[in-house]
């Protein structure tokens, strides 16, 4: 395949792409060798050199960008990545979501975000700055290396978002040298097709990359030994991080909320876990932060948080890339080979920040003197640590298989198995974490409460002041009188929980309080008020909406004796729900109207309303829950939850299930292929006794009109009308199936009766019953003028309404010297009126006459002959036999699959609001602080 | 002593404890036999038996989804889920079920599939020509 010269190529792209990748490598790695070399003493000049080399690594990540996106807009299918992630029909606004689906893009999100905030740096103001872009740029260079795509004897370093696609797989397709035109894009996983897609990854990842500035403080103030300074420093950092990566967390849950089919915010999966502890752990580092700052304690403990919160996001990643948690969490990216560069970064990360810590240990200032038992240090230190262990609980869990790799490596060195040594995740995971973060959460709630009040203590204070205790004392009593007002909205409430309770409101009032009697509304304090109080209200959404979500889409009496021991109500989430018919559901009523099909997704109508004793409808609306299909429109890929948002609850509803026949093209092929057809005759009235049903046809009708075909005037329609009932009914349903003859095509119009489970179509043999054949007609031959109107039979007219040089060319295309023409006649009688067009024409100076046979209501006519002189045309026309006498085949099929249902999963979440409100009103108290401590001043050292 | 090596010696006393404590609830992978003995719940991972009956009728029972799994003994088993049969259950490589075994059925809890990813493999698609 070699020889082959390739047509329609874009090869610059590649050329480009791998000399910037390259470019980036090596600008990063001449920084991180000219710092090292010169870190005791930059002169000018290397500072110059390296801030250069700096740019260069800059502008290089964004040009691999943005010929990335170059080549995803113009689908530029010969390379992996393009084909990969866009395809032609894909809007341009998911051009961005498809640009970071692939590893090589999230890994450039990164490194993009890595640059930028490195360019905060670039000035040198400091003499800390070019180390902390030593350590941003060396986290790029391994970044970039997960990008190279290049082959070092058998094993392969990083994956190239320019390789082409010819180079990643071997198919005879790309012996075409014009392949390139043959080829489309596979498109976005339409499950990523959605808004949050678009905010959510890059806040994320800025979240994720923005813990590498409090970390490259840590290594650079170990560097320097600049033990004071890098505290100022350091800390709008750290709160921008823990206001980012916050907001990134918090956006995940909202996403999983709100579009995805998790049916809850929040379930304990290893990747949303693995984004919640660095967050947690750069929360605790911010404490001893402020406390370093403020006493000069705990500085050790800051430096010993922030260089944790990045090795764990870098081990996060290592988790959610590497294809490890497959087992265990239901969206980590698959396996890419990137496994081991991705454990090496860790073991970098790692080893650089314990070597470093080592080092530099003894010489970090502590106070002699301890920290006093009364004292905000004190127990911001224990809240710090108490942090510090819900991040370790939950980690230690999310790393089960990290474990049995671990075991296996031991193993293989053994030369033993350590299969039976294997540890899977716990059997229940929301149980298990709950169980402990509990607790985290009581103890972080009530510390974050009443430390409030004390205060930093130096040496000459060693006493609580009168206003701790009456401040205390209010705080307490009002959170116990809030307590007692809310208790009552449990039904049951266990010991823990209700602790839980009071412990969220007692933030929520002592920040409250500390904001009123305290700080007195002075906006410049009052981040730790919003972030204490926004926990607060966050811990109270929390478990309202935990204890309290309720399943709605449970009907005990629908339900009851279906199944043998089906009495566990947990089992039993899910309501099958007929088109057209009510249904009780937990204290809703609920119907399933329609279902509309728009663009890629069905939407469905679902009517929700309660109903008071005397059937008056208190509270009614509508939810409109979608299934969307894939890009090739042949299978579910998707469902989309669709919620009404109240203040004090949700209702959410999700499609879990519709009919075979709606869900995959293939399926619904091999369902209708199974189905058992048996084929009938009948005459208008007649009654025919199937299987299980008898069915009378009432109606033989031509006036159809299908909503998805276009008619044309000389389709043949026929819509028959049953009356179908089983032989004990009374009631009866109505069947309409229909056919359309086109020329040489047919459409058939199966009806569905799903009361009945019964299929009824029209075979296509239909025509011939109705249709005699042309030989054994007697035509009549009659002349007409336009305007003339004749009776052929009683009550039967033929009436020549005008002529039409216009032929549908499904007919006919007359050549260049060739007449064609058109009669426009109509037939009427008493039941049915129908438009004729007979053509009439000269070929080869010969006429040529194409007939109209029309099965209802049964007449064939033929345009004949032009007149000129008289202006007379020449017609002849047979009447068929009656329709009502004719013995009309139609196909019946029993017991088929109903398509009428769906199966829907509804849930009300109490008072969810406050999780949010909380959440956003928590790191909004970071951001204010972050936004007030930025440029802080350099003491003298 | 100091208060901090008491606090710090206390710290990682509790770390332990709660460590082990959390690791009781790690599971292992069972086999049909196994639960069958243990009586109790359990983690099982098998693949679907593709020729024998898979069963979903939802509009008898939502909530009622059978299928039969062969677990890593080799053994094959009837399966019970209580709820809705999940898209592209038949091309499942790995199923992993949480439940117990109640006679000779095992009643699953919980079930996560394991299926070959849409996008990575998937062939070539082909622009479909009008020409005729």
């Amino acid at each position: 395949m070699n020889n082959v010269q390739y047509v329609g190529e874009h090869l610059w792209v590649h050329y480009c792409g791998r000399f910037l990748v390259l470019l980036a490598f090596f600008s990063a790695l001449f920084y991180l060798i000219a710092f090292i070399k010169n870190y005791k003493e930059l002169s000018p000049v290397w500072s110059k050199s390296i801030k250069s080399a700096f740019l260069i690594h800059l502008v290089s990540v964004f040009g691999i960008i943005i010929l990335i996106f170059f080549m995803m807009t113009r689908h530029y299918y010969e390379y992996q990545y393009a084909w990969a992630h866009v395809s032609d029909e894909l809007p341009m606004k998911y051009i961005v979501s498809a640009f970071w689906e692939g590893q090589e893009g999230s890994f450039l999100l990164w490194m993009f975000w890595n640059c930028l905030l490195g360019s905060f740096f670039f000035r040198f103001k400091s003499k800390l700055d070019a180390s902390i872009l030593m350590v941003i740029l060396a986290v790029n260079l391994i970044l970039t290396t997960m990008l190279l795509g290049i082959y070092v004897g058998e094993s392969r370093i990083g994956s190239s978002p320019f390789s082409l696609l010819r180079h990643t797989m071997n198919i005879p397709l790309f012996s075409n040298a014009e392949y390139t035109k043959l080829i489309k894009g596979n498109g976005l996983n339409p499950l990523l097709q959605n808004y949050w897609n678009i905010i959510h990854p890059p806040t994320l990842f800025l979240g994720f990359a923005s813990t590498i500035v409090p970390f490259a403080y840590a290594i650079s103030a170990l560097l320097y030994k600049e033990y004071k300074n890098w505290i100022r420093l350091v800390l709008p950092w750290a709160l921008f991080s823990g206001f980012i990566l916050g907001t990134g967390v918090l956006m995940g849950g909202a996403w999983a909320y709100e579009a995805l089919s998790f049916g809850g915010y929040w379930a304990w999966d290893p990747v949303e876990n693995m984004s919640l502890v660095p967050w947690i752990v750069i929360i605790a580092g911010i404490h001893t932060n402020l406390i370093s700052k403020s006493t000069g304690y705990s500085i050790r403990a800051t430096f010993i948080f922030y260089l944790l919160a990045f090795i764990l996001v870098v081990y996060s990643s290592f988790l959610t890339r590497s294809g490890i948690l497959g087992d265990s969490s239901a969206h980590a990216f698959t396996q890419m080979g990137l496994e081991w560069q991705l454990v090496i970064f860790c073991l970098i990360v790692t080893i650089a920040s314990v070597l470093f810590l080592i080092k530099r240990f003894k010489e970090i200032p502590t106070k002699q003197k301890e920290e006093q038992f009364i004292s905000r240090e004190f127990w911001m230190l224990i809240g710090s640590l108490i942090l510090l262990f819900g991040a370790l609980l939950i980690s230690f869990t999310t790393s089960i298989p990290v474990y049995n790799k671990l075991l296996d490596l031991i193993g293989k060195l053994l030369n033993t198995s350590m299969e039976s040594w294997h540890r899977s995740t716990p059997l229940n995971p929301v149980a298990h974490h709950n169980q402990y973060q509990i607790w985290i959460a009581i103890f972080t709630g009530m510390l974050s409460s009443f430390s409030l009040y004390l205060k930093y203590l130096d040496d000459r204070e060693s006493k609580l002041g009168k206003l701790f205790f009456i401040n205390t004392g209010i705080s307490l009593l009002l959170s116990s009188i809030a307590f007692g007002l809310t208790f009552n909205s449990f039904e049951k409430l266990h010991w823990s929980h209700a602790l839980f309770l009071w412990t969220a409101w007692f933030a929520i009032i002592s920040s409250f309080i500390y904001l009123i009697r305290v700080i007195q509304f002075k906006w410049r304090l009052a981040g730790p008020v919003l972030s204490h109080g926004g926990f607060g209200i966050l811990l109270l959404g929390i478990l309202f909406t935990g204890i309290n979500k309720n399943i709605i889409s449970h009907n005990r009496f629908a339900q009851q004796d279906l199944l043998p021991g089906q009495a566990d109500e947990e089992l039993s989430k899910h309501l099958t729900l007929i088109r057209g018919q009510k249904m009780f559901m937990n204290g809703y009523w609920v119907m399933y109207e329609k279902d509309t099909f728009i663009l890629k997704s069905r939407i469905y109508d679902l009517k929700v309303w309660k109903e008071d004793s005397l059937n008056h409808i208190t509270e009614s609306f509508m939810l409109h829950p979608e299934v969307q299909y894939d890009n090739k429109l042949t299978k579910v890929a998707a469902s989309n939850p669709s919620t009404k948002h109240y203040i004090n609850k949700d209702i959410f509803s999700l499609i879990a299930q519709i009919p075979q026949t709606q869900t995959d093209a293939n399926a619904a092929q091999k369902a209708e292929d199974s189905l058992d057809y048996k084929l009938y005759t009948c005459k208008l009235n007649d009654t025919v006794f199937t299987k299980n049903h008898y069915l009378i046809l009432k109606e033989i009708s031509n006036d159809f009109q299908p909503q998805d075909l276009e008619s044309k005037p000389f389709d043949q329609k026929l819509q028959l009308t049953f009356e179908v009932r089983k032989p004990e009914d009374s009631t009866f349903q109505i069947s309409k199936p229909a056919i359309i003859f086109r020329n040489n095509l047919i459409y058939k119009f199966p009806s569905h009766v799903d009361a009945l489970q019964m299929r009824v179509q029209i075979p296509d043999s239909a025509y011939d019953a109705f249709m005699p054949s042309f030989e054994n007609l007697k035509l009549t031959q009659i002349e007409l003028k336009k305007g003339d109107s004749i009776e052929i039979g009683s009550g039967k007219y033929l009436k020549l309404l005008g002529f039409s040089k216009e032929i549908d060319p499904d007919i006919l295309v007359p050549k260049e010297n060739e007449i064609a023409l058109s009669a426009q006649v109509e037939f009427k009688d008493h039941e049915f009126t129908a438009k004729l067009n007979p053509i009439f024409m000269i070929r080869d100076n010969q006429v040529i006459s194409l007939p109209v046979q029309s099965i209802i209501p049964g007449i064939t006519l033929k345009f004949s002959k032009i007149i000129p002189e008289t202006e007379t045309m020449q017609f002849q026309y047979a009447l068929h036999p009656d329709f009502k006498s004719v013995a009309i085949p139609f196909l019946v099929a029993e017991n088929a699959p109903r398509n009428d249902f769906i199966v829907i999963q509804v849930i009300e979440f109490p008072w969810i609001i406050l999780v949010w409100l909380g959440g956003i009103i928590m790191l909004s108290g970071l951001l204010l602080s972050s936004y007030l401590k930025r440029y802080p001043k350099l003491h003298a050292a | 002593m100091k208060k901090s090596y008491i606090l710090a010696l206390s710290l990682i006393g509790a770390a332990i404890i709660l460590l082990i404590s959390a690791s009781k609830d790690f599971s292992t992978y069972s086999s049909f036999g196994s639960a069958a003995k243990s009586g109790g719940l359990v983690k099982l991972v098998g693949h679907l038996a593709k020729e024998k009956e898979i069963y979903y009728q939802p509009e008898k029972e939502a909530n009622y989804f059978s299928f039969f799994l062969t677990d890593k003994d080799g053994v094959t088993k009837q399966v019970i889920l209580r709820a809705p049969k999940p898209q592209d259950f038949e091309l499942s490589e790995q199923v992993v079920l949480t439940g117990t075994m109640k006679e000779d059925i095992f009643e699953a809890k919980s079930m996560l599939l394991k299926c070959p990813s849409k996008y990575k493999d998937e062939e070539i698609y082909i622009k479909s020509t009008t020409a005729l």
